[in-house]
């Protein structure tokens, strides 16, 4: 199926893979500029699905633009990369709008002009950043700080009798992170809604640059706080690709470990956090006793509480005891014990699922032009789940997942996301206790090496969130660029569409039921 | 809705004592790290590994000194791996204080040649400490001693701190029975605790924020991004710790700082 699949692309694209590309973990075709847009109109109508726009400069003087699809059955990403001066590419944010902040992006950070945009607006640069300043392009290198230059952001308007303009942010009233939202509502209720993002633009991937492995693999673990174990094994996933290292069946079943508890700590405090949006106060403590037992069985296990500092290159830097592995199991049984009794609460309670029901509606449509991954997605009936679109890169992960059917609903609403959110809580705990019996009967093993200091890969992990898609290029045993596709990034530009017609006072649940993250969409 | 209530009256007390500084520590946990070895091999491949640039060797009079600093260390134990590995992880909480540079701890080394290695931390002594929180600090304590309203400002971080600071308010810390309660508006508040780092996207809204807070108020960074930048440092997006931009009264490191230690670091300020 795969194989015919592969064959199916090769004919889409019309030609073969581009064999002097040395880009491994993805099947890459080179294209000319011109063949860009039918190629894209060719592959949206065989429902691949928008994945990432990777800018780079392997040679100075052009950008490599590599345009990453997630194809039906063929595995792995499918990559159309076109050779390009920095100007005049065609946008195909049009026919594909899940490009648009993509393409915004590679504007802002590496000075690419995309003709034909239905939105050309800075996106990650605020107001005042110096025009003709692209930070990530080879040489570039501003004293520091930047200067401040005098500008104004131009924000979608809308005008009409009894109209309001609702500002918030970018600080919020809780403890959450920072981002600036405009409603437009007509006494309670929403017409409209702009997010303005990157406000804590860290500069993430430049940062990685020059980076020995080890060094850039914390700091990928860096990018969104709660999903630290996806990110770096994303990124690890991406080097062992480009530095051709098999990482042995041990490793990749305690890293697979780690993914699996990560989502279950993440769910379980995300479906009692829902209840800070619909002020049931009991249920939210309960969720917060919950999470903190997860996170000090985290810390019993690994050392961080968010499992952090365990993934390395080609493996896991320890080994965690049989008795570790064990003791973290029943922690995990009996935490999801008490996830079910508090959703019972939740979805029990009459007046509190009144709240949830009906509310924050995405429509599948919504979520295929938008290329939404994820918990929400999979809310929406749209089956996406990097766990079984993708190959995984050890046959012993294979074999875990192999059983794995994603959960979907249809409601495509708040209560559908938490829904969603039980029932991968549920699975997540099973796939646990499958790679803790199978871990059992592996022999241990150093992790995998390589004598390569040179190449490039792409990587992928179904974090808590969603898909993550990581380039690596190294160079001389360093990295010579990271580039980060979140999943936050893809779904923030869908909130906008699934707020309008809610009441203003629904949108911290809406906003919750989403959880996404700012750091990881930002960078 | 009444299960809820039931089980939540079955759960009983959770709320945990307030612990010793060791209480609750697995032996696996991260903390901080102290020198292993002065082997100086090992301490150039522990300042080349290290994603926050946290360690350095300074020589000054024929003396050599290796400094860790724990208000930039991110707590991933590269410099403590391995058998000939320059730091090992002692299992302590980082350090805290009311200066950045209090957070740098030094060790002495025997034998050691060759010149100076890694960050030169002196270039780095941005560390502003609020004149007015020493002056007002009498009426600060008598101010605040019951009762110490925080708005919490993330300027930039990974979220990492703001989750660990969310799990206070869980039953099991119960930040309240300290008289600590996170406000909303900056209006409300005696102490602005930040976390993350200074991105240049959020300088405005830090400036801003603390202009809305009456005096007397404190400053507090926490988690080693909003004290020196952590693994993000200094770049184009970003100025560092909170520091450059605003006095700053404490200091706690960490990445992210577990929810005990901040309470520690709330009440040393006070102190």
């Amino acid at each position: 199926m795969t194989e015919a699949a592969r064959k199916e692309a090769d004919r889409l694209v019309g030609r073969a893979p581009d064999d002097r590309r040395a880009l491994k973990g993805a099947r890459a075709y080179a294209l000319a500029l011109e063949e860009l847009a039918p190629t894209v109109g060719r592959a949206l109508a065989a429902s691949w699905r928008f994945g990432s726009l990777v800018a780079d400069q392997p040679r100075p003087g052009e950008v490599r633009l590599d345009y990453v699809f997630v194809a039906p059955g063929v595995r792995v990403p499918v990559v159309l990369g076109l050779s390009v001066p920095p100007a005049g590419v065609p946008s195909i944010a049009l026919a594909c709008p899940a490009a648009s902040w993509a393409e915004r992006e590679v504007s802002d950070l590496f000075g690419v002009t995309f003709s034909g945009s239905p939105d050309p607006r800075p996106l990650v640069h605020h107001e005042d950043w110096p025009e003709g300043l692209f930070p990530l392009r080879a040489g570039v290198n501003p004293p520091l700080p930047v200067e401040r230059v005098s500008g104004q952001y131009p924000f979608r308007h809308v005008e009409g009798e009894g109209v309001m303009e609702l500002r918030v942010g970018p600080i919020h009233a809780g403890i959450i992170e920072p981002g600036h939202f405009r409603f437009t509502a007509v006494g309670e209720t929403v017409l409209g809604l702009e997010v303005r993002m990157f406000y804590v633009h860290r500069g993430v991937e430049r940062l990685a640059q020059g980076r020995v492995p080890a060094a850039a693999l914390a700091i990928a673990e860096r990018v969104s706080g709660t999903a630290s174990v996806a990110h770096s094994v994303a990124a690890a996933r991406a080097m062992e690709a480009a530095l051709r290292i098999e990482v042995p069946a041990a490793h990749a079943l305690v890293r697979s470990l780690l993914l699996e508890l990560e989502r279950l700590y993440n769910h379980a405090g995300d479906l009692g956090n829902l209840c800070a949006g619909t002020a049931l106060s009991v249920a939210l403590a309960e969720g917060l006793i919950i999470k903190e037992r997860l996170l000090a069985m985290n810390q019993a296990l690994s050392g961080s509480r968010y499992l952090r500092n365990l993934v390395g290159l080609g493996g896991v830097r320890r080994a965690p005891s049989s008795a570790d592995l064990d003791s973290a199991l029943t922690g995990a049984t009996a935490a999801l014990e008490s996830v079910e009794r508090l959703a019972n609460g939740i979805f029990g309670s009459a007046t509190n699922l009144e709240r949830l029901s009906g509310t924050g509606l995405l429509s599948p449509e919504h979520v295929r032009a938008l290329g939404v991954v994820g918990v929400v997605a999979r809310a929406s009936g749209v089956r996406t789940d990097s766990r079984v679109d993708l190959a995984f890169p050890t046959p012993a992960d294979s074999e875990i997942y192999g059983t794995l059917k994603p959960a979907t609903e249809t409601g495509a609403d708040v209560a559908a996301r938490a829904q969603v959110r039980l029932a991968e809580a549920r699975e997540s705990l099973r796939l646990c206790q499958g790679i803790v019996t199978r871990l059992a009967d592996t022999d241990p093993a150093p992790p995998g090496i390589s004598d390569r200091t040179g190449g490039e890969g792409l990587g992928w992990a179904e974090g808590p969130r969603g898909e993550i898609l990581t380039f690596v290029r190294l160079e001389a045993g360093r990295v010579a660029r990271l580039r980060v596709r979140s999943p936050s990034r893809m779904n923030w530009p869908a909130i906008e569409h699934a707020i309008p017609g809610n009441i203003v006072p629904d949108f911290p649940l809406i906003n919750k039921s989403f959880n996404l993250s700012y750091a990881g969409c930002d960078l | 809705m009444l299960n809820l209530i039931i089980d939540a009256l079955a759960a009983g007390r959770v709320t945990e004592e307030v612990p010793g500084p060791r209480a609750g520590w697995a032996a696996a946990a991260v903390g901080r790290f102290d020198l292993a070895s002065s082997a100086p091999e090992a301490l150039r491949a522990a300042i080349e590994l290290c994603p926050a640039e946290a360690i350095a060797v300074e020589r000054s009079g024929g003396k050599a000194v290796a400094v860790i600093d724990d208000g930039r260390c991110v707590q991933c134990g590269l410099c403590a791996e391995g058998d000939a590995a320059a730091f090992k992880n002692v299992h302590e909480e980082p350090a805290m204080g009311r200066s950045a540079a209090s957070l740098r701890r030094r060790f002495p080394l025997e034998g050691f040649e060759g010149a100076s290695l890694g960050p030169d931390f002196a270039l780095d002594a941005h560390d502003r400490v609020s004149r007015e929180g020493a002056r007002l600090a009498e009426v600060v304590l008598k101010r605040f001693r019951r009762s110490l309203h925080v708005r919490h400002l993330d300027a930039g971080g990974c979220n990492g701190c703001d989750w660990e600071l969310n799990q206070l308010q869980a039953p099991q810390y119960d930040v309240q029975r300290f008289g600590v309660d996170f406000v909303a508006s900056p209006r409300h508040a005696d102490v602005l605790l930040v976390t993350g780092v200074m991105t240049r996207n959020l300088e405005l809204a830090l400036v801003r924020t603390l202009d809305a807070m009456p005096r007397p108020r404190l400053v507090v960074a926490m988690g080693a991004c909003a004290i020196s930048g952590g693994v993000f440092g200094t770049s184009y997006a970003s100025r560092g710790g909170a520091d450059r931009v605003v006095a700053v009264d404490g200091y706690l490191g960490g990445c992210p700082p577990r929810p005990w230690a901040m309470i520690r670091a709330l009440r040393m300020v006070l102190e």
